[in-house]
């Protein structure tokens, strides 16, 4: 056990010592966090694409239409719920930024404006991601408008409406009668020039502003909403994780070369010959790493709890988060170090590989912003679930169980490159 | 101290140690001398449990294997590169070694003091490695291969690319070493190094050991005629004899001659006479 220590306190010591890898393992991604979390503070464009929630209580053809055309629009990712209450607690979660719940009687509504009612739908946004309520409005609002336009240019449809809204103005019978006269001319000069072979309302290419400003197809109302336990109150609960997984790629790359620097000085050849095992030499090498990664972390985390008023949800949550990414990346750096028989070897399979690891994981583009088809492709980077968990505690406000997903992918791939890094070291024919 | 019998050891089709065997008594110092290639390295990689052999045996004393952790504990090595952590001084690299090998705080403090002042370094004792001369690098890997006071020291040509002042003071510690029972295997290009400080030499070449014995003896077995060397205005001319009376008698007589020197045979001529003069990469 002492030798164990003896070589880890050495590596660190080393570590120290070597300035270069010093500051991208320790003030890199500290600098990097403060950096764009503060760019991120300021930047109004938000995130490239929103997801929402949408729970069609309709359930007509002109509801489903709908919602496959605002599937289609940039910017806007549908995903459809079974229920209200479904669609709502996804934003509470943090799952979805919004909602969209679509009322009874919106295809309806949609096919006859003249009817008197305007299509309805209620809306809910997560506070803490409030940007986005403008991105909603507008694209629903804009995508409704345009639905509308396109059946006011087709004559036939609009003639039918047109006689639809008669006949329910007629049949009303507690309207107001200088409101049912001014309908009723509406409606005749509109059948008029229809009959014209104009359509009054142009053919609907000219979007939301060109139909007059203050009229709206829809009606939106917005459900206040408060977001379950500890909501994204900072740019920097972004970034953070994001300094975390950084230190972890620097932690990597160094360590990654230390087996591959003891058999470039000669110094494995000492070691070997000492009265330890191979499994010592690598146990104290990862020994090494996973102070210095454990230690980064945990500086990082202070920095931002005391100076950016970033705070866990859960601190147990955090520590789990910590403790699997660790052990993820001592595997990885172990496995690397194993497998290098250069420094130049070890130096570009960090830069090749780790480096777009770590970029598609999110250390580049926040996993939050990113868009779902990349998020899921993310998955296959180990930095993608050290984010994950440490956004589970810091702000996604994971359960216990939430965090098994994350904590126990990391443990996997720490435990499986830790169990190949031995059993390829322990087969090394040649340690010097 | 130190047994090999019969050890094999292949890399590929590449016979690297083919049949090779030798006994070191305690307290020698023995000298290993081979071309490259001749697989030096590899025997020593093997002695100290770096490599494991095809078949074949090896004993640290009486701990059985270099593989089990009690024999390497007899074992220092120094190896060829200079096995050493620049960026950390020379009493840092000793008591890391010393750490490894389990000695407790004292007498890490107590040997390391000691050990720099056998190899001259007290002054530069924490001054970083990277500063120090070759000759020094060379100095402190000699003295981290002995700061756990091992049994059997192999020395992997532990001169090379050294100044003759760090020469000399690495003769000196080898003989001290020696004289305070430690046995030494030492690996070198330099004949007269080997003849200077061995007590038997053994010559390996193609992974054979191809004779090993007294320096003495080799040279009476194996470069037992004398060299006249011949002086010329148009340079020298060596001549290997059995009756050297004789031959300088008739190279006397030759125009031209503007010196002569009888020399004994030495190491050098019993190791190009068992390896050849063909060269090696």
């Amino acid at each position: 056990m002492q030798a164990i220590f003896a070589i880890a306190m050495k590596d660190i010591r080393l570590l120290m010592r070597d300035r270069v890898g010093f500051f991208f393992i320790t003030i890199f991604p500290a600098i990097f966090g403060i950096m764009f979390g503060y760019i991120f503070q300021g930047s109004a464009s938000g995130p490239s694409e929103v997801a929402i929630a949408v729970f069609d209580a309709d359930r007509s053809e002109t509801s489903i239409r709908f919602i496959d055309r605002l599937n289609a629009l940039e910017q806007i990712a549908v995903t459809a719920h079974d229920s209200e209450e479904a669609a709502l607690a996804a934003v509470r979660a943090g799952n979805m930024p919004a909602a969209l719940l679509i009322e009874p009687g919106f295809g309806t509504s949609m096919e006859n404006p003249f009817r008197g009612e305007s299509a309805a739908f209620r809306c809910a946004i997560d506070p803490s991601r409030a940007f986005v309520r403008g991105i909603v409005e507008g694209r629903v609002q804009q995508l409704a408008y345009q639905s509308m336009m396109d059946n006011f240019s087709d004559t036939e449809q609009l003639t039918a409406m047109i006689a639809d809204g008669r006949r329910e103005i007629r049949s009303a019978r507690d309207i107001d009668p200088a409101r049912r006269l001014l309908m009723e001319t509406f409606l005749t000069a509109a059948q008029n020039m229809v009959n014209d072979g104009g359509t009054p309302f142009g053919t609907g290419t000219g979007g939301g502003a060109g139909g007059g400003a203050a009229f709206q197809p829809v009606t939106m109302s917005f459900i206040p909403l408060t977001r379950e336990g500890p909501r994204l109150t900072s740019s920097f609960q972004i970034t953070m994780p994001q300094a975390f997984i950084w230190a972890l790629l620097g932690c990597v790359a160094g360590f990654g070369m230390s087996l591959v620097s003891e058999r470039t000085r000669g110094t494995l050849t000492r070691l070997g010959a000492a009265p330890i095992t191979r499994w010592h030499i690598l146990c104290a090498k990862a020994l090494a790493c996973a102070m210095v990664a454990l230690g980064v972390q945990v500086m990082l985390l202070v920095i931002f709890v005391a100076f950016f008023g970033v705070h866990p949800g859960s601190w147990f949550n955090m520590g789990i988060a910590i403790a699997c990414s660790t052990l993820a990346f001592v595997g990885i750096a172990m496995l690397l170090a194993v497998f290098s028989r250069s420094e130049a070897a070890s130096e570009g399979a960090g830069r090749a590989v780790l480096l777009v690891l770590a970029l598609l994981g999110g250390g580049g583009l926040p996993l939050a912003f990113m868009p779902s088809w990349m998020q899921t492709l993310a998955s296959i980077s180990p930095f993608k679930w050290s984010i994950l968990a440490v956004e589970g505690a810091v702000w996604r406000d994971y359960t216990l169980s939430q965090m098994l997903l994350p904590a126990g992918v990391l443990t996997l791939i720490g435990i499986g490159c830790l169990t190949l890094a031995s059993v390829l070291f322990g087969r090394d024919p040649r340690l010097a | 101290m130190l047994m090999l019998q019969d050890v094999r050891k292949r890399y590929g089709s590449l016979v690297a140690v083919d049949g090779l065997s030798l006994t070191i008594e305690r307290g020698e110092i023995m000298g290993f001398l081979g071309p490259n290639g001749a697989g030096k390295s590899t025997s020593i990689n093997m002695i100290v449990g770096l490599m494991h052999p095809d078949s074949g045996t090896i004993r640290i004393g009486d701990q059985g294997p270099p593989s089990n952790p009690a024999a390497r504990r007899q074992i220092g090595v120094a190896p060829q590169s200079l096995a050493v952590y620049s960026e950390m001084s020379a009493r840092e690299n000793l008591d890391f070694i010393g750490r490894v090998y389990g000695l407790d705080r004292s007498k890490r403090r107590r040997r390391c003091d000691e050990l720099l002042e056998r190899i001259g370094l007290s002054d530069r004792a924490d001054d970083r490695v990277r500063t120090f001369s070759g000759g020094m690098m060379r100095r402190l890997n000699l003295a981290m291969a002995i700061m756990h006071a091992p049994k059997l020291v192999l020395l992997d040509e532990p001169t090379a690319g050294v100044d003759p002042q760090s020469r000399l003071a690495i003769f000196d510690l080898v003989r001290q070493l020696n004289d305070e029972g430690a046995t030494v295997l030492y690996t070198t290009h330099y004949m007269e190094e080997a003849q200077r400080l061995c007590t038997r030499v053994a010559i390996i070449d193609h992974g054979r050991i191809l004779d090993h014995g007294p320096v003495n003896h080799l040279i009476a077995k194996h470069a037992a005629g004398s060299i006249i060397h011949i002086e010329h205005p148009d340079g020298e001319q060596r001549i290997e004899s059995d009756d050297p009376m004789r031959d300088l008698a008739e190279a006397m007589a030759r125009p031209g001659v503007t010196g002569v020197r009888i020399d004994r045979g030495d190491l050098e001529t019993v190791f190009l006479s068992l390896t050849g003069r063909s060269l090696r990469d």
